[in-house]
């Protein structure tokens, strides 16, 4: 969506329900699939998508609504909301192992791990740092443009290619270390 | 920079173009799995838009049942739940954190299951309340929903004035229209057992009902679409699906998501086209193709795209070409959307032209005084209007033999007066973008010179650019505009190495369209680095027998001429590829021979009696026969297959009929 156009829905949606409908018509479908690449679960998807939206709603009656990016505003909503799932899941005694995952971005890791032909590339990728995993998913895996993936991680689009550049780079490091470990 | 920073970035792009491959095959797996029930969907919107002031009911969410109207007083209801607390997906619960709820007098809200445990999480953590929530941060829901009862009524001093207001606003909106850039016309057209989805929900498609972005158009199998996007029209079959991923004033891009769809392009400059099949992308500016996706017998998928009316670039993660008019493109997925073997590229057989969806599609746009490229054969011509009337020849006489009339476009389809009763007067025609444009001219003009013996030498420039290229291609076509085949008109063209400039050879008699490309395999798919102008040729017929008639096969005069039957092959997945082929009947003869060479010489052309290199003989009853892959005959590289119908008439092997040739690239 253009981002005039969205500006422009979000203003009108303040008191105007097609508006809000046009927006909600091009986000949920992203914003639940988003969501749902992390939770794998889709009774915690519908959840998570309908608190994302109710937060939207909310926001943007309000009349201090930062009207920048609202759908970069809205990824970032969902996930917090994921985040807040995954953590709140782990208070919980797993049995079966399930909940056993560290960060809510593994689920979205290993299937793009998965989606890899190269073994090698695939063990050096599970193998990064959180902070290298969570911009390789979001941008190659989510698909998510520049705008939505600063306010996702909250900076500048000029620290988001430094943080996408180091990412690439730890993993072509993680590459060579796996190249090295089997020599 | 350093050799060395260069060679790093050049590693961290590949291990970009790697993550991004894999990431839209990831997407693809899971697509249909991240797609949001529709009852979810129909049923968040209404709840949404219910708690906005003006609730008349926005097209899918009136349509959706409300829940009760005050659950609150309605204690005893059965609540409809998968999980506690769901908010909108499955029912209402009654709030039952009074802390979040607002004390004694709890208000009915939707209260997630998550909603709770974040409150809960924050009775006995702080994390939520450090959180700045116009960042975006969930903290608790706070259970807002309010349920506002439509029983507002407004006072009728007001009704005039708001209808004046609603006047001046229409009249500035369209009046705005033609200022604003604004989306271009979608539209269904014509809609037979259709339905839309948007958000989720679901409803009848029908004629005049204007499309978004993110619709998704669902086709029954006895059913029929058809749709204007912008000046495009996309015609659906039954059984047919797509979304529309992007509309906007310039670009277009359909996820066809199942059955057959055809695609008339017709974008504003600048703009482009693109139907994304699975992990491949189909682009055009200005064309018609027709895209057939469906299921295979092993849990995959296959795309079978024809390019009728010009080319369209094809992309994905193992192929990147430009089909020219009248070459049509396999492609096999696997059950998780990944290409499966080698993308099979080839001319249209007859047989799939002979198809009554295509012939129904090229009389529409007959009428509509489109151009009609390869489907002009389907249309029954008017009755003053020859059955070449299509041809894309040059208006003045062919050339004669020797004379080189050179084009660097193809020039423009005449449909005939008679077809073009235009239903649409306002549809702009198609603009059709000369096939030189899909590649970078380098080899400059082509030259052609008769010999004394009636051969014909070609030269040309030599490539000069950066890639290394794998072999100069030579090709031709009819002057009709058909597909650019083998000069020799055996179908198939020849290689000729990379450090000559020349070719010389018998050329068939006839008008013909030629030209020169350099080819490489930039990952193992034939690309352009640059090509030639086309070259107009006529052949003379020879007075005397052609001295290139090979002595052995001359059919006696008693036999008939060698019929023409398709051919096809179908990647089994397994490691092994099954041809089959049209079956030969008008004669008895003595068995099929399906023959395959590896084309690196001039001349190339698979026939059994001309001493293939590889074939297998299969008896006159079959019309299939399947080959291992990397055993025998059949490793890794490049083939040319033919399949022939050859018997003994007379004690001679004589080829009854046969097919074209099939380009395989073995990996």
């Amino acid at each position: 969506m253009a981002a005039d156009r969205e500006q422009s829905l979000v203003v009108r949606a303040r008191d105007d329900c097609d508006a809000f409908g046009e927006l909600y018509d091009f986000y949920l479908p992203r914003i639940y699939g988003f969501i749902f690449r992390r939770v794998q679960d889709r009774d915690a998807a519908e959840d998570l998508t309908s608190m994302t939206f109710q937060r939207a709603l909310e926001n943007v009656r309000r009349t201090d609504f930062r009207n920048d990016s609202f759908g970069g505003w809205l990824y970032r909503v969902a996930s917090n909301a994921v985040v807040d799932h995954v953590r709140e899941d782990r208070r919980f005694v797993s049995i079966d192992g399930l909940n056993d995952r560290e960060e809510p971005g593994d689920l979205s890791l290993d299937a793009l791990g998965a989606a890899l032909d190269r073994d090698q590339l695939r063990r050096a990728l599970l193998s990064l740092a959180t902070n290298h995993r969570e911009v390789l998913v979001l941008r190659y895996y989510d698909d998510l443009d520049s705008v939505e993936m600063c306010a996702i991680l909250g900076c500048s689009r000029e620290t988001l290619a430094v943080r996408i550049h180091r990412s690439l780079r730890a993993l072509r490091h993680a590459i060579a270390k796996e190249s090295a470990d089997v020599a | 920079m350093s050799r060395d920073e260069l060679s790093e970035i050049e590693q961290l792009d590949g291990l970009a173009r790697e993550l991004a491959d894999a990431g839209r095959v990831a997407r693809v797996a899971s697509a249909h799995r991240e797609r949001p029930d529709p009852a979810f969907a129909m049923r968040l919107r209404a709840e949404l838009l219910r708690q906005l002031p003006s609730v008349d009911g926005a097209a899918y969410g009136a349509a959706v049942p409300t829940p009760p109207s005050r659950p609150v007083n309605a204690p005893d209801r059965v609540v409809d739940h998968r999980r506690p607390g769901r908010p909108f997906a499955g029912g209402y619960a009654e709030a039952t954190d009074t802390r979040r709820a607002g004390g004694p007098e709890r208000q009915a809200a939707p209260v997630t299951g998550v909603a709770a445990a974040a409150s809960a999480a924050s009775a006995t953590s702080d994390a939520h309340d450090t959180r700045d929530e116009d960042s975006g941060r969930v903290a608790a829901l706070r259970p807002s929903v309010r349920w506002q009862l439509p029983t507002r009524i407004v006072p009728s001093r007001y009704l005039a004035a708001g209808l004046a207001a609603c006047l001046v606003l229409g009249s500035f909106a369209a009046v705005g229209g033609f200022f604003w850039s604004t989306a271009p016309t979608a539209v269904a057209d014509e809609a037979v057992s259709a339905t839309v989805v948007r958000a989720g929900g679901e409803a009848p498609l029908v004629a005049g009902m204007v499309l978004r972005e993110g619709d998704e158009i669902r086709v029954a199998a006895s059913g029929e679409a058809v749709l204007t996007l912008g000046d495009s029209h996309v015609r659906l079959a039954g059984g047919a699906d797509i979304g529309l991923t992007e509309l906007d004033a310039v670009h277009t891009v359909v996820n066809q998501i199942a059955g057959r769809v055809y695609h008339r392009v017709a974008v504003p400059a600048g703009g482009d086209y693109k139907v994304v099949t699975a992990t491949v992308t189909w682009e055009a500016h200005g064309t018609a193709f027709d895209l057939d996706r469906h299921a295979t017998s092993g849990g995959g998928e296959e795309v079978l795209a024809l390019a009728l009316v010009d080319g369209i670039a094809v992309s994905g993660p193992q192929i990147a070409d430009t089909l020219q008019e009248g070459t049509s493109a396999t492609i096999q997925f696997s059950a998780a959307g990944a290409v499966t073997g080698i993308p099979v590229i080839g001319p249209i057989s007859p047989l799939a032209l002979s198809d009554e969806w295509l012939r129904s599609n090229a009389t529409k746009d007959a009428r509509l005084g489109l151009p009609l490229g390869r489907l002009a054969d389907l249309v029954s011509p008017g009755p003053t209007a020859p059955p070449t009337s299509t041809a894309t020849g040059s208006p003045t006489a062919p050339a004669t033999d020797g004379q080189t009339e050179r084009t660097t476009s193809v020039p423009t389809e005449g449909p005939t007066p008679t077809l073009r009763p235009t239903l649409r007067p306002t549809l702009r025609p198609t603009p059709r973008p000369t096939p030189s444009s899909t590649a970078p001219t380098g080899l400059g003009r082509l030259s052609a010179t008769r010999n004394g013996d009636g051969t014909y030498t070609l030269t040309w420039h030599a490539y000069t650019g950066p890639i290394a290229f794998d072999y100069y291609k030579l090709s031709g076509s009819d002057a009709a505009g058909g597909p650019f085949g083998y000069v020799e008109g055996t179908g198939y063209w020849s290689a000729i190495d990379p450090t000559s400039t020349t070719w010389t050879g018998t050329i068939a008699p006839g008008p013909w369209r030629i030209k020169v490309e350099a080819v490489y395999y930039p990952s193992g798919v034939a690309a352009k680095a640059a090509e030639s102008e086309i070259l107009t040729l006529t052949v003379p017929a020879p007075t005397t027998a052609p001295p290139t008639e090979p002595p052995s096969p001359t059919p006696t005069p008693t036999l008939p001429p060698t019929a023409t039957i398709s051919i096809h092959m179908v990647n089994n997945g397994d490691g092994t590829r099954t041809f089959s082929w049209g079956g030969y009947t008008a004669r008895p003869f003595g068995s099929y021979k399906l023959v395959w060479i590896q084309p690196w010489s001039i001349g190339a052309d698979p026939s059994y009696l001309k001493g293939a290199s590889f074939w297998v003989s299969v008896p006159s009853t079959q019309t299939s026969v399947t080959l291992t892959e990397g055993v025998e005959n059949f490793l890794p590289g490049t083939y040319a297959f033919r399949v022939e119908a050859i018997g003994d008439p007379g004690g001679t092997a004589y080829v009854f009929a046969h097919s074209g040739v099939y380009e395989l690239v073995l990996p």
